[in-house]
C-alpha cells in the first residue's frame, strides 16, 4: 500500500526526465548547415557597409528605375493640382516630395473576407485576412518603449502563422505632443525603431486612411503607414520588407499595409486612453 | 557578452554564432525533447532553428532579444516538426517514447508512461508553454512574446495542461488502488 500521492510532484519529476544536452552530431550539422543557409538581407546600408549580391544589385538598379518613373508619374501628377475632391493633409511634413517604388500589381488587395476588429483602445475599427491571428494589444503603446520592442504588447497584433515565413502586421495609435509636427515625431520614432531614417520623403508613398491624407513608407526590413489626426499618430507597420518572399502572396508588404489601411476607420469617441507619447 | 556575440554572429561572424549553439543549444534541446518527447525531431527542431537563426540573424534589430527571439523560432520548428511528423504518421507514437529511461526513482514506469500519454494527447501549443514555463522557468508575459498570444491565453493554456496531466495520474492512481482492492 502507498501513501497519498502528489500529482504535481511526479508531474514535475516526470518533466526533469530527459536529455539535456544538445547532441554532438547535432551541433555539428548546425555548424556545417551555416555554410550552405543563404543569409537575410543584411541591414549593412544602415551600418555603412554595404554587401550586395548579384541579385541584390538587380533589385537595387530595378528599384532605381521604379523610382525614377514613379518621381516623373508624381511630378505629373503634382502638376495637374489635388482638384476640388482632393483631401488636404493634416501634416505637409509628411507629404511626400518623391514617388517611391511602384507595386508590382495593378489593383489593390480583396479585402472583402477579411475579418474586422474594433480597437477601442486606440480608436479605429481595421480588418485583417480569415486566417491571420490576432492578438490585442495589452498595454498602451508608448514611444519610449514600444518603438525598441515591437513584440512587447503595445500594440494590436495581427499574424499570418506561417513556420518560418510568418509575417506580422501591428496597429496602434499614440497621442503626439501639442507643438510637435508629424516629421518631428516620425523622426523620433524612426531612431529607435527602424532605419533608414533619412530620405524618407524620397520613399514616402500617399495614402489615405478613413478620408485623412498620410504617408506609407517603406524602410529596409519594414513598410509602415503614418496617419496624424487631431493630434494623434496611427501606425500600421508590416514587419516585412517590402519584396520579402513571405509578403509575396499579398504582392508585397507595400500593398498589404495599402489594404489593412483602406480598412480603417476611425471611432467616433476616439481612443478609450488618451496620453501623451 | 551575450549581445556582443548576437552582433558578431549578426555580422556573420560563424565563430561567434558558434559560441552561441555552444551557449544556447542545450536548453533549445530540452525544451524541443520534452514538447516533442522524441529524440530525433528534438534534434530536427534544434537543428531547423539555429540554421534559421542564422539565416534571419540580420533582421534583429536588437541583440539583447536575441533568446526570447530564438525561442521562438524553436517553438515554431516544434510545431512544423509536429506537424511533419503527423502528415506521414497518422496514429501517436507508440510507447515508451524515444528517450533516456527515467533515473528519478519517485517517478514509477506507469507514472511515466500515463504522463507521455496524457501530454501526448495535448495540443503542441499547449505542450510549448507547459514545457517553456515548468521547465524552462520563463516567466508567463515573456512565454506570451514568444508563441505571440495574449498572456491570458498562455495562462489558460497552462491551467489545462495541468490539469490535463493531473487527471491524469488521479485517475490513474485510482484505477491503481481499485485492481488492489481484494476480491
Amino acid at each position: 500500500m502507498t501513501g497519498p500521492r502528489d500529482p504535481d510532484a511526479i508531474i514535475a519529476n516526470w518533466l526533469e526526465d530527459g536529455p539535456i544536452d544538445l547532441p554532438e552530431e547535432t551541433r555539428r550539422a548546425i555548424l556545417v548547415g551555416l555554410r550552405t543557409q543563404p543569409r537575410a538581407r543584411q541591414v549593412a546600408i544602415l551600418r555603412g557597409l554595404p554587401i550586395m549580391n548579384s541579385l541584390s544589385r538587380l533589385a537595387a538598379a530595378a528599384a532605381i528605375v521604379l523610382a525614377v518613373g514613379g518621381l516623373s508619374i508624381f511630378a505629373l501628377s503634382n502638376r495637374n493640382g489635388g482638384g476640388p475632391g482632393a483631401q488636404p493633409s493634416p501634416s505637409p511634413s509628411l507629404a511626400p516630395s518623391v514617388s517611391p517604388p511602384a507595386s508590382s500589381t495593378p489593383g489593390p488587395l480583396d479585402t472583402a473576407t477579411w475579418k474586422q476588429y474594433v480597437s477601442n483602445r486606440y480608436g479605429f475599427s481595421i480588418s485583417y485576412p480569415a486566417d491571420w491571428v490576432l492578438t490585442p494589444a495589452r498595454h498602451d503603446w508608448t514611444l519610449a518603449v514600444d518603438a525598441k520592442d515591437v513584440l512587447g504588447g503595445g500594440a494590436d497584433h495581427f499574424e499570418l502563422q506561417v513556420p518560418n515565413q510568418g509575417v506580422g502586421v501591428n496597429a496602434w495609435s499614440v497621442a503626439v505632443e501639442a507643438g510637435q509636427t508629424a516629421a518631428s515625431w516620425l523622426d523620433s520614432y524612426c531612431q529607435l525603431n527602424t532605419k533608414p531614417c533619412t530620405g524618407i520623403d524620397q520613399r514616402s508613398i500617399p495614402a489615405q486612411m478613413d478620408g485623412h491624407a498620410g504617408v506609407i513608407v517603406a524602410f529596409t526590413d519594414d513598410v509602415q503607414a503614418f496617419f496624424l489626426v487631431d493630434g494623434r499618430m496611427y501606425v500600421v507597420a508590416c514587419w516585412r520588407p517590402n519584396d520579402d518572399p513571405s509578403v509575396a502572396k499579398y504582392s508585397g508588404a507595400i500593398k498589404l499595409v495599402q489594404a489593412y489601411v483602406s480598412t480603417m476607420h476611425l471611432l467616433p469617441g476616439g481612443p478609450a486612453s488618451p496620453q501623451p507619447s | 557578452m551575450r549581445t556582443r556575440l548576437v552582433e558578431r554572429a549578426r555580422d556573420g561572424d560563424e565563430v561567434a554564432f558558434t559560441e552561441l549553439v555552444d551557449l544556447d543549444g542545450d536548453l533549445c534541446y530540452a525544451i524541443a525533447f520534452r514538447i516533442l518527447r522524441d529524440v530525433e525531431r528534438a534534434q530536427d527542431a534544434v537543428q531547423q532553428a539555429f540554421l534559421l537563426a542564422w539565416r534571419e540573424l540580420p533582421r534583429l534589430r536588437d541583440p539583447e532579444r536575441f533568446s526570447p527571439w530564438l525561442r521562438r523560432l524553436l517553438v515554431n520548428a516544434c510545431y512544423e516538426e509536429h506537424r511533419r511528423h503527423r502528415r506521414w504518421s497518422s496514429r501517436i507514437r507508440a510507447l515508451p517514447i524515444d528517450g533516456p529511461v527515467s533515473s528519478d526513482p519517485t517517478v514509477s514506469v506507469d507514472d511515466r508512461d500515463t504522463l507521455d500519454r496524457a501530454f501526448l494527447r495535448l495540443s503542441p501549443r499547449h505542450r510549448a508553454v507547459f514545457v517553456l514555463h515548468h521547465h524552462a522557468g520563463i516567466p508567463v508575459a515573456e512565454i506570451a512574446e514568444i508563441v505571440g498570444v495574449p498572456i491570458g491565453t498562455v495562462k489558460s493554456r497552462l491551467h489545462h495542461a495541468t490539469q490535463a496531466l493531473r487527471a491524469a495520474i488521479v485517475a490513474d492512481s485510482q484505477v491503481d488502488s481499485t485492481e488492489a482492492r481484494p476480491a
